[in-house]
């Protein structure tokens, strides 16, 4: 079995296409709608990466990646925010969450593969 | 691998379809004195939705609107900025704007240019008004530039050697760019190349750029190229290529064993740009995005991605690699230390001088990452299995299709068995009946499928109301009550027009201005009610104003003008009813928003045309109620089947008031041959469907029987041989399949197996009526 992807994301659109392409590239994708499902979802199954919008009703990632690192399961997995915000400021907050590393929106396919694959292997 | 976006751009419009809609109601109800951070959060994770989809998928002109929308809404999330009525305005054109361009991107005609254009204006105007007291920076510099209106050039600037070493007149030169731009440091002048290149996000023109270098450099040394997102790369060209740079795995501690180099966790193939930190070399991570003096958290970084080294979950590299405390220690660039603080120390140090460079390899190779990939051609998968799925509606059409066609089958079973000896068959038939009950339910809880809730029809007036309120100068509140009543898609979309008039008619004529309704002791702030109610098997949608009522004398004189045959002594009703007549207008003045003329004929037609009724409530001083009345669904009818001549006719049930034994005394014949039947103390108009439809039916009236029904044009006694039953009917189309035929509205297959015609009760009574009319006439 593919190593598994938690992908969290409010947009249903974003969702199937990054679904998608880890699904094409032989990852096993669980999908999230926001951050409160993101965090349920990840206690239910363990991902060995976790992908997340930062923007989203309910939890927004970074509060996700705050309470997923406080999880035992999740001290150490590696976690992706998915941010259209590129400064250094939003930088920062992530990585005082815990985030492993952060992706610009917009992203291809490619590029998001890559990444994941570089992370995860 | 290649993806192809175009499989996911249907969710994606139609995502983006409900976050505006989502906006508007937000935006529409937002309070604007005092308006809740949590609304304002909502409205801005809307635009940034869609600003976030549209850019993933090759959309860019929405792009470039949600940013500048998204930069507004965002200070004002903040709170750096307080909402004023404008500014909603604004974002609701600018929502119309970029509804018009998903239109666009799903086939429709273009987007105004000139709108778009006007729109995004207003918006930075906005914004830029009230950040000149804030922030001095131009407000393309506040945020990402990817997707600001500006465009994205690249700068290199060659500089006299003499001022090319010398940090504070570089800091003093960016400093004078960044007034006018989004500024980007590529490569500060070095020793060994005295070039600075920038990427600069600007509004500005080329020779406006090069005045303000003129200081630092000659003209002929500034070359200016536009910017594209893959030219980053590689930009050391001229210098030697850095050491190699291993695989990811082999990159594990590479450089740990040089006493004074940090680690260099230089990643192959496609040049990502990472850290090639050698002793003296600030960073320099070849992509443009993250060239930003100033602190960068990040360890790896990618066009558009990094990867915090130290972060749990990540490469792992450095934490306690050998040597990284000690390169702390040393005070180079300490990239990799495991603390924020000291990487922040090493990264403000932008100012030294690159001393080696490498050359970063070009693009993303998109080779690399298809070896050992699967295919992409597997079928996508449903999204959001969790609360609701999007099925296309010819899927649901096709079931209930089909579940039509097991009523029928039902009917003609239990048609069948009705021939059946009750005790010999008593199971068959006890399966029968049990089939019945059965075919019922999943029936009606397919037609709930097609069920949409009125709210749906009901949204899009708040701002109707809000748009034309301020055009004509009248302060109107809308209230909807009823939203959650449902109602066939197919009506729900066919409804919107005819409410849309009737809306606009309320308040360009129904609702008066402020001064008048002071001066006639009403709230200057008018109401408009739309409410909806389920009604035995029909829907009843009323629009309600409180404003001035239907004027009945100017109504009865525009009549007289137009020649309707009219009296002073008519019913109100009746009055009410003349509106209804093509070209009729009591405006005084004909206004763009409504007074033409056309309409509240259109507007009857469209409903009739639906199966269903409008009528007219006014009363002088308090307002003017219309009731529209609509069958539940269009596919499903609830039938009286009556015989005519050996044919069966369907009436539909909603129209059926009693039917009775006629007897000789209580019929009346008029002038003509036209007969009247004298009914509980009413003499309703005799029609005889045989009559109307050319059939053989009974011509003596004791023998056959008397439906009463209820047209618009009011009661009337249908004449039929006999009564056969009461079902519900499938609706097939006549037209589609056949042709129009007057005073039938469509067919159905009963239980045996033939053809049934469905009357068109109105066209009937029409028919009738006007038969007895002429004959009246002549």
């Amino acid at each position: 079995m593919g190593k598994v992807v938690l992908t969290v994301d409010d947009s249903a659109s974003i969702r199937q296409m990054v679904a998608f392409t880890l699904k094409s590239a032989g990852y096993e994708v669980i999908e999230a709608v926001d951050g409160e499902d993101g965090l349920n979802k990840a206690k239910g199954k363990v991902a060995d990466l976790v992908l997340t919008d930062q923007n989203m009703p309910k939890m927004d990632g970074l509060t996700l990646i705050k309470s997923l690192r406080g999880l035992p399961d999740y001290r150490t997995k590696p976690i992706l925010m998915l941010t259209t915000e590129s400064g250094d400021a939003m930088k920062a907050a992530g990585r005082s969450a815990g985030a492993t590393g952060w992706l610009v929106k917009p992203f291809d396919p490619q590029k998001l593969l890559e990444v994941v694959k570089k992370v995860i292997g | 691998m290649s993806i192809d976006m175009s499989q996911f751009y249907q969710v994606f419009f139609e995502e983006t379809s409900e976050h505006l809609a989502n906006m508007e109601n937000l935006l529409l109800s937002l309070d604007v004195d005092d308006p809740s951070l949590e609304d304002l959060n909502a409205v801005f994770r809307a635009a940034h939705s869609i600003k976030g989809g549209s850019g993933t998928f090759g959309f860019t002109d929405m792009t470039s609107v949600t940013h500048v929308l998204e930069s507004l809404l965002d200070r004002l999330r903040k709170e750096e900025l307080a909402l004023r009525a404008d500014m909603v305005d604004a974002f609701l054109a600018a929502g119309d704007v970029l509804r018009a361009q998903l239109e666009h991107h799903q086939g429709g005609p273009e987007a105004d240019a000139d709108e778009i254009e006007t729109v995004c204006a207003r918006l930075n105007q906005l914004a830029a008004g009230e950040s000149a007291a804030a922030t001095p920076a131009p407000v393309a510099a506040a945020s990402a530039p990817t997707a600001t209106p500006a465009r994205k050039i690249r700068l290199e600037c060659t500089l006299p050697p003499n001022i090319a070493g010398v940090a504070e007149v570089i800091d003093n030169l960016l400093d004078a760019l960044r007034d006018i731009a989004a500024v980007d440091v590529k490569q500060r002048p070095n020793p060994a190349d005295t070039r600075l290149i920038l990427v600069l996000t600007t509004q500005a023109g080329d020779s406006e750029l090069k005045d303000s270098l003129a200081f630092y450099s000659a003209p002929e040394g500034i070359s200016i190229q536009p910017e594209a997102e893959e030219e980053a790369y590689g930009f050391f060209d001229d210098l030697p290529s850095e050491a190699a740079s291993p695989t990811v795995d082999d990159s594990y501690g590479f450089f740990v064993d040089l006493p004074n180099e940090p680690v260099s966790a230089a990643e192959e193939d496609d040049g990502f740009g990472l850290f090639d930190d050698a002793p003296g070399v600030p960073i320099e991570p070849a992509q443009q995005a993250f060239v930003l003096p100033g602190d960068s958290p990040a360890a790896i970084e990618g066009p558009g991605y990094g990867i915090y080294v130290d972060a749990p979950g990540g490469l792992g590299l450095f934490d306690g690699a050998p040597g990284a405390e000690h390169v702390l220690g040393i005070g180079a660039p300490g990239l990799f230390s495991g603390k924020a603080k000291s990487e922040a120390e090493a990264t403000e140090t932008p100012g030294e001088p690159v001393s080696v460079g490498r050359r970063l390899i070009d693009n993303p190779s998109i080779e690399t990452a298809k070896a050992g990939r699967r295919d992409s051609d597997k079928a996508v998968t449903a999204t959001n299995t969790d609360t609701s799925i999007r099925v296309a509606v010819e899927k649901v059409d096709q079931l209930i299709n089909l579940v039509g066609e097991l009523v029928i089958t039902q009917a003609m079973l239990a048609e069948a068995a009705n021939n059946l000896d009750p005790v010999l068959a008593e199971k068959l038939l006890a399966g029968i009946d049990l089939l019945s009950r059965n075919t019922r339910d999943m029936q009606e809880s397919v037609m709930s499928i097609r069920m949409l809730p009125m709210s749906m029809v009901f949204s899009r007036f708040p701002r109707v109301v809000r748009d034309l309120a301020g055009k004509l100068n009248k302060q109107v509140e809308i209230k909807t009550i009823g939203d959650n009543t449902e109602l066939d898609k197919g009506l729900i979309e066919k409804i919107t027009d005819p409410m849309t008039h009737l809306v606009r008619n309320s308040l360009d004529h129904g609702i008066e201005t402020p001064e008048k309704r002071i001066a006639a002791g009403k709230n200057p702030k008018g109401t408009l009610t739309l409410k909806a109610s389920h009604q035995g098997g029909s829907v009843v949608i009323e629009v309600i104003d409180d404003g001035g009522g239907l004027n009945r004398a100017r109504i009865l004189e525009k009549a007289k003008e137009k020649g309707l045959p009219v009296s002073d002594n008519m019913a109100d009703f009746d009055v009410w009813q003349l509106i209804f007549a093509p070209g009729f207008s009591t405006a005084d003045v004909v206004t763009d928003v409504s007074g033409r003329g056309v309409g509240m004929d259109v507007v009857k037609r469209n409903i009739e045309g639906l199966g269903g009724r409008v009528e007219l409530e006014s009363s002088p001083g308090f307002g003017t109620r219309t009731v529209i009345r609509l069958p539940l669904t269009l596919a499903i009818l609830d039938g009286m089947s009556v015989g005519v001549g050996g044919e069966t006719f369907i009436v539909p049930i909603t129209t059926v008031i009693e039917s009775l034994q006629p007897k000789m005394d209580d019929i009346r014949t008029m002038a003509g041959d036209s007969r009247m039947v004298h009914v509980r103390g009413e003499y309703l108009p005799l029609i005889s469907l045989a009559e109307a439809f050319g059939l053989d039916g009974f011509d003596d009236i004791t023998k056959g029987l008397l439906v009463v029904v209820e047209a618009e044009e009011g009661k009337a006694a249908l004449f039929v041989d006999e009564l056969l039953g009461q079902q519900q009917v499938v609706i097939k189309s006549l037209e589609a399949n056949y042709r129009k035929v007057p005073g039938i509205s469509g067919a159905t297959i009963m239980g045996d197996g033939r053809v049934a015609m469905i009357v068109d009760v109105s066209a009937v009574t029409r028919m009738g009526l006007s038969n007895i009319k002429r004959r009246q006439a002549a």
